[in-house]
């Protein structure tokens, strides 16, 4: 490990990749980037991979389209896959407010070059048959989105910056960030000290606690995030992503199947007394009751999704800010998994699930009329997905009923 | 559903001024910014504006007549505008105006008592601040800036200061209580409180320590709503105590509270831009028509080499004007000049003096006053044209009166 540099990245997720690779793209090439574990093994590789470029943000907007022309060249710039299919993204519209929403962002999108179609919901239904067009009134559809491995894109951004001679050194825990009046000027680690001016931190749900060995208060919290991965149903392989927001969910194609995901009005705070130190390559147990929402709001969308065979329901803490402001209530991505937190008090937080959710009334409809969401399928190792794949095998119990 | 201007509601009230329960007596609809529980607007004052101005869409959610209604107050009397979450800085030490002059476009080290709007520009003249320096002692200078871009700003000074101890930089923003008072009759309402304003004395964009009444201050004369008066800055302790005297002292003239929306309203008639939407990091100075605040014949400063070698500039920020006082734009949205996109909308509003919905862009430079343009507001092409800037006293008169 080379004991001083021009800058160090502390954090080996799609995010600290992409960093350094640019880093080094653009003439940084004495970089080096420190992880504590492996690469992708904070949340990066349980990411659902949906990629979407309009953002509320002028610069996260034209980030996220530099981004979509990487993932373009990529895999043929270091010979590794990403997973990148460019496959579209659909918005739906199911009220006049929503409409008048991606009329606006389709306004957002002209300026950028940015290409969006608004779509009737036929149209809607045709890209992405899966779905039912009930209540929908128009949706966005912004055909250069798509999705993507955030695994292998990991390796791949990895790989590029490791060619322009940035240095990767993994199982290296930052233990502290040594400063003078206010500078860096070194990063300490648990195999020795490097030496530098600049400091990125992207440690992602670790931010805060990188920050705070430097004396930066960094607003992160980390929400354990869910979503989950069907088996393969016979579903078309080049559907666009599509996002309901006023059914709070969103869907991604996946060998065939789906993956949905969402964002409950409940949200769960999650490690906010300190991540264990080695919560690496681990997601949380599944929380159905939590979940019981999304899928009952996915099913309305989605309504095949009642039949279909569940592997896993994925429940990862991910990295969220408290402060960043969002004209549209989307989410903000910044990297893997930054979102908008979505700022309830503890009270309001603590008052949801459990005390006012109808116990598993819909979870018991569901697995009736299905007869194949069973808890052998949810417990089912994560490896028989494709994505992700680095999730550690656990023995994950139901614990309602 | 969440508009822009949403307001949060967890969390709150967490920062205050000292006038905050008079603010609340006085039926205030607060918002909140970093943090800073801040009047949008008073709702008594609704009775005496216009609902017919109600804007259409999304504009007309979070709006209310009373922002009409203050914002003519200030124009035709006076109004009062509590601005104690405004970030303060000082900066002081025998390398204090070394310090700024280097990092100011704008001569700032001009003698004590002299106030001065600069920016702070990046190596490619890009505006990463935009505030007033008000030369308080030959080493001590003071900084107001949005209550938003306070950590920024700190944050880029301090990133430049020399660290051999010869400045100090100190945040005073809740040291400080601020009250902005302004409209033609603002001199008959201090006059009873203190000889030090009431004749004159003080020139525009200049600093006076005095007293009102018993409460030691620090008066601004200085302006974002293009009006006589003062912006007033006095010690968070005595804070209740100055908003009481000025509301008491007010009394037989009739001022009213305003509130941020119509100090928006206000500055948006005089061109006064707003750091993050109308000026950024990625604009110069000269495109956003702030060339008059950049001194080149000043000695070297951070952006000076970039700026004396730009030979002209493709963009400058221009007035629009819409012909449609219901159409309202909100920021982002597609400016066209002949049918193509030309720009995007920076910010923009409803002007209750020149009874006209404005927006701000940055269109090519060579285009005319009166060209025509559409706005591209939830899908309607509204026309405007391109207006000489400021809409309103474009001389200045009222400021100086």
């Amino acid at each position: 490990m080379k004991d001083r540099a021009r800058a160090v990245v502390i954090g080996g997720g799609v995010g600290g990749c992409s960093i350094l690779y640019w880093l080094a793209r653009l003439g940084w090439d004495d970089v080096v980037l420190v992880e504590r574990a492996e690469l992708t093994s904070g949340s990066t590789f349980h990411s659902a991979g949906l990629v979407g470029q309009l953002r509320s943000s002028l610069s996260l907007t034209k980030m996220m389209m530099e981004s979509v022309e990487l993932y373009r060249t990529l895999e043929a710039e270091v010979g590794l896959e990403t997973g990148w299919r460019e496959v579209g993204s659909l918005r739906l519209a199911s009220s006049e407010e929503r409409m008048e929403e991606i009329a606006r962002q389709a306004g957002w999108a002209k300026t950028f070059g940015l290409p969006l179609e608004l779509v009737s919901p036929q149209a809607a239904k045709e890209l992405f048959p899966a779905m039912s067009s009930d209540g929908v009134l128009g949706a966005a559809f912004l055909p250069t989105d798509g999705y993507i491995d955030p695994s292998q894109l990991t390796f791949a951004l990895a790989e590029g910056a490791r060619r322009r001679g940035a240095e990767i050194e993994q199982r290296t825990r930052v233990t502290g960030v040594r400063t003078r009046r206010g500078r860096v000027e070194a990063v300490e680690t648990d195999r020795g000290e490097i030496e530098t001016e600049i400091v990125v931190n992207a440690g992602g749900m670790y931010a805060r606690e990188i920050g705070a060995l430097a004396g930066v208060g960094v607003p992160i919290v980390p929400m354990a995030h869910e979503y989950l991965v069907t088996k393969p149903a016979g579903l078309p392989l080049d559907m666009p992503t599509m996002r309901d927001p006023s059914l709070l969910v969103y869907f991604r194609p996946e060998s065939g199947g789906l993956i949905m995901g969402g964002y409950e009005r409940h949200c769960a705070p999650w490690g906010l007394d300190g991540i264990p130190a080695d919560f690496n390559a681990r997601v949380l147990e599944e929380d159905w009751p939590r979940f019981e929402e999304l899928m009952e709001n996915a099913v309305v969308r989605v309504p095949g999704l009642a039949e279909m065979e569940v592997i896993r329901l994925i429940n990862g803490p991910e990295a969220f800010i408290r402060t960043a402001s969002s004209s549209w209530d989307r989410p903000t991505y910044a990297g893997s998994g930054w979102r908008r937190a979505s700022a309830r008090t503890g009270s309001r937080a603590q008052a949801g699930w459990g005390s006012s959710s109808p116990s598993g009334s819909s979870r018991g409809r569901l697995r009736s009329t299905s007869g194949t969401w069973t808890r052998a399928d949810l417990v089912a190792p994560i490896e028989a997905a494709s994505t992700p794949s680095r999730a550690r095998k656990r023995s994950t119990r139901r614990t309602t009923t | 559903m969440k508009y822009p201007g949403h307001e949060r509601r967890a969390g709150r009230p967490l920062r205050v001024s000292p006038a905050y329960t008079r603010l609340g007596e006085l039926g205030a609809a607060f918002g909140e910014r970093s943090g800073w529980e801040r009047a949008n607007w008073f709702e008594p004052n609704a009775e005496r504006g216009d609902e017919s101005l109600r804007p259409r869409g999304w504009a007309g959610k979070l709006w209310s007549p009373a922002i009409g209604a203050e914002h003519l107050a200030c124009r035709r009397s006076a109004a009062i505008f509590d601005e104690s979450s405004f970030a303060k800085f000082e900066v002081s030490g025998e390398g204090a105006a070394e310090l700024l002059e280097r990092l100011c476009g704008n001569r700032v080290a001009r003698g004590i008592g002299q106030v001065t709007y600069t920016q702070m520009l990046n190596p490619r003249g890009g505006i990463e601040c935009d505030f007033t320096v008000t030369h308080l002692a030959e080493d001590r200078f003071r900084i107001v800036t949005g209550t938003a871009f306070g950590r920024h700003d700190l944050a880029w000074i301090a990133q430049h200061a020399p660290d051999d101890g010869s400045v100090q930089l100190a945040d005073l923003t809740s040291q400080l209580a601020c009250y902005g008072i302004w409209g033609p009759k603002v001199g008959e309402i201090l006059q009873p409180l203190t000889a030090d304003l009431s004749n004159g004395a003080v020139p525009y964009i200049r600093a006076q320590e005095l007293a009102l009444g018993r409460v030691p201050c620090l008066a601004l004369r200085v302006t974002y709503v293009g009006e006589l008066g003062w912006e007033l800055y006095c010690s968070a302790d005595f804070g209740l105590a100055l908003w009481d005297k000025l509301w008491e002292a007010g009394r037989e003239h009739g001022p009213v509270a305003g509130g941020y929306k119509a100090i928006d309203s206000l500055r948006l008639e005089k061109g006064y831009r707003v750091w993050g939407a109308d000026i950024t990091p990625e604009q110069i100075p000269f495109e956003a028509g702030l060339g008059f605040a950049v001194k080149l014949d000043k000695g070297n400063f951070i952006g000076r080499s970039y700026l004396a070698e730009t030979e002209g500039y493709s963009y400058l920020l221009r007035c629009l004007t819409l012909s449609d006082p219901h159409a309202i734009a909100l920021g982002t949205e597609p400016v066209r000049v002949d049918g193509y996109l030309a720009g995007r909308v920076t910010s923009g509003g409803y002007g209750y003096t020149v009874g006209k919905s404005i927006a701000y862009a940055y269109l090519p430079e060579e285009l005319e006053r009166g060209t025509r343009v559409e706005v591209d507001i939830f899908g309607e092409r509204v026309p405007g044209e391109i207006a000489a800037e400021p809409l309103y006293d474009p001389k200045g008169e009222r400021i100086r009166s």
